[in-house]
């Protein structure tokens, strides 16, 4: 039985932090809290088992070799892939950086089309802006309805666009809380554009529901562990393992660890996926740690964190809906099957600028995030100068949401508005 | 936070001082964007010899913190010698406002205006 209650007990921040018991943590789309049995797998790694990984002959270090390779194995299953399909970066930025350099840079040329949407996270429009300014390729951006979806009219449009290379797209938006219907996507992005790459931003859509790299078609899946329970400093890219076998994706990063032989005149990669994208010491006890994260959330049942995930932003959504003075941003009319909507709500509030809303909430023990959470082209489209996102993760519940809409009163209050 | 949003800086966000363009400025600034999203320009009229400010407005968007921040210096700036303003930093605002400390998190907003300013005058 899920019960958000009892599954707060397993997170220490919450008897810890110096506000105690009465933090209302509503930000864990930026980043999630960790459960102690994350913290303890950490802590377990370096006091039992801590050595450099391969090539040692020792048993510790054979010991800790092992227990990188189990890590990465759960993690992979975790996402229904396979370990060799996936790159262990230190987060989802990065794991974007490594695409653009380790595929963009072999694969583009002038011309050619990057394809990513008004509603992106940052980092999945500032590595292809970058990636376009050294290959001469260009960057389309599909664009939105006006109640924050993706308009699909623009997305077959775009699609259509001679030598369109890559589509890189989020599952859930950060901000919007729009939960893309990525299969159908990808479908269409393969029947417009034959040879086009997908890549799937993962990282609003891990914390929160199942996702299949098996099953999704996508070419390349990135993914945060510290949005996801795990630590911070770690994530990854699943590469479809199609486009490592063949070299279409190749290293960005060299050095130790990734080689099979090195001479003054040259250096041949291994041929281990897993390996030749590792350049040096990896992070092992992230790894460790993000692979515990990945055993509690299944152990309580994506289908389960999934559902009470909706709870909460159907929660959200009606009560703050009832705050006159908030424009809530994102999808609030849903279809009876389907409510494509996840993780987050965030709204803009009538006269008072997002910092000072955040401020006034944090002073009754409510966090938020305020600012553009990384989506300044979207809130430019819409005309936002800034929102405030509430955002929720497995510990949340309604009592949580109250108290964000009861400090919304001393909002009022404190700004006479 | 109570601290924060004490009258004298609600005050100063409620009713900005020198809020608009200035036509004849000696030297503007270009937008000046915190990472935020909150934006400042700032125009400033200076004495024939370019070492006293005899003037400043300012226009742009932000959160009560950096709106009062640059009410205060609009009022503040006037009849200043440039070298002085130049060494300004966060101590100066926080004197103003009568206060001894400040959110960490909150110092870009408060220093969006003086940071720009002291940005113009560097060229003068």
């Amino acid at each position: 039985m899920f019960n958000p209650l009892t599954i707060r007990q397993d997170f220490p921040i919450f008897t810890h932090n110096p506000q105690g018991d009465k933090l209302v943590y509503l930000d864990s789309a930026a980043t999630s809290q960790k459960p102690q049995v994350v913290l303890d797998a950490i802590t377990q790694y370096y006091q039992t088992t801590n050595a450099n990984v391969h090539r040692g002959v020792h048993q510790l270090s054979d010991r800790s070799t092992q227990v990188w390779d189990e890590s990465r194995a759960t993690i992979a299953k975790f996402f229904d892939a396979h370990s060799d399909e996936l790159i262990v970066t230190r987060n989802t930025t990065e794991a974007i950086n490594g695409v653009a350099y380790g595929w963009g840079d072999h694969n583009l040329q002038a011309g050619d089309i990057i394809l990513t949407s008004l509603m992106e996270h940052h980092s999945n429009i500032v590595c292809w802006q970058e990636l376009a300014k050294r290959t001469g390729a260009s960057v389309e951006y599909i664009g939105l309805t006006k109640d924050g979806r993706l308009d699909r009219t623009s997305l077959s449009a775009k699609l259509s666009l001679p030598k369109v290379k890559l589509l890189a797209l989020s599952h859930v938006s950060n901000t919007l809380g729009t939960l893309n219907p990525i299969a159908e996507i990808i479908a269409e992005a393969h029947t417009l554009q034959s040879g086009i790459r997908v890549l799937v931003d993962a990282a609003q859509s891990a914390p929160h529901l199942p996702v299949s790299f098996a099953k999704l078609d996508a070419d390349f899946l990135v993914f945060s562990g510290h949005k996801m329970l795990g630590p911070m400093g770690i994530g990854g890219v699943f590469v479809r393992s199609a486009l490592l076998q063949s070299n279409e994706v190749r290293p960005w990063l060299f050095g130790g660890g990734m080689i099979a032989a090195v001479t003054t005149k040259g250096t041949t990669f291994t041929d281990e996926a897993s390996e030749r994208f590792t350049a040096g010491t990896p992070d092992v006890a992230s790894a460790v740690g993000l692979a515990a994260a990945c055993e509690y959330l299944s152990k309580l049942h994506m289908s389960d964190v999934g559902q009470h995930d909706l709870d909460l932003v159907l929660y959200a959504l009606d009560k703050l809906s009832a705050v006159p003075q908030l424009t809530i941003i994102g999808p609030q009319d849903f279809s009876e099957t389907e409510v494509d909507r996840v993780g987050s709500v965030a709204f803009t509030y009538n006269g008072v600028h997002a910092h000072d809303v955040a401020q006034v909430l944090d002073s009754v023990g409510v966090a938020v995030r305020s600012g553009h959470h990384c989506t300044m082209p979207l809130h430019e489209q819409f005309g936002w100068t800034a929102s405030v996102r509430a955002s929720f993760n497995v510990y949340n519940t309604t009592a949580d949401i109250d108290a964000l809409v009861a400090g919304l009163a001393k909002v009022r209050q404190v700004f006479n508005v | 936070m109570d601290d924060l949003y004490h009258e004298e800086l609600l005050e100063a966000a409620r009713d900005p001082h020198h809020k608009g363009e200035m036509l004849d400025a000696d030297v503007t600034s270009p937008p000046e964007v915190n990472s935020c999203g909150d934006s400042c320009r700032v125009f400033v009229r200076l004495t024939a010899d370019k070492k006293h400010i005899t003037a400043m407005k300012w226009q742009g968007t932000g959160c009560v913190i950096s709106t009062a921040s640059l009410s205060l210096l609009s009022d503040h700036l006037q009849g200043e010698q440039v070298a002085e303003v130049v060494t300004w930093d966060e101590h100066t605002l926080l004197s103003w406002l009568g206060l001894k400390t400040f959110s960490t998190a909150r110092k870009k907003c408060l220093l969006l205006g003086l940071n720009t300013v002291q940005k113009v005058l560097e060229k003068v």
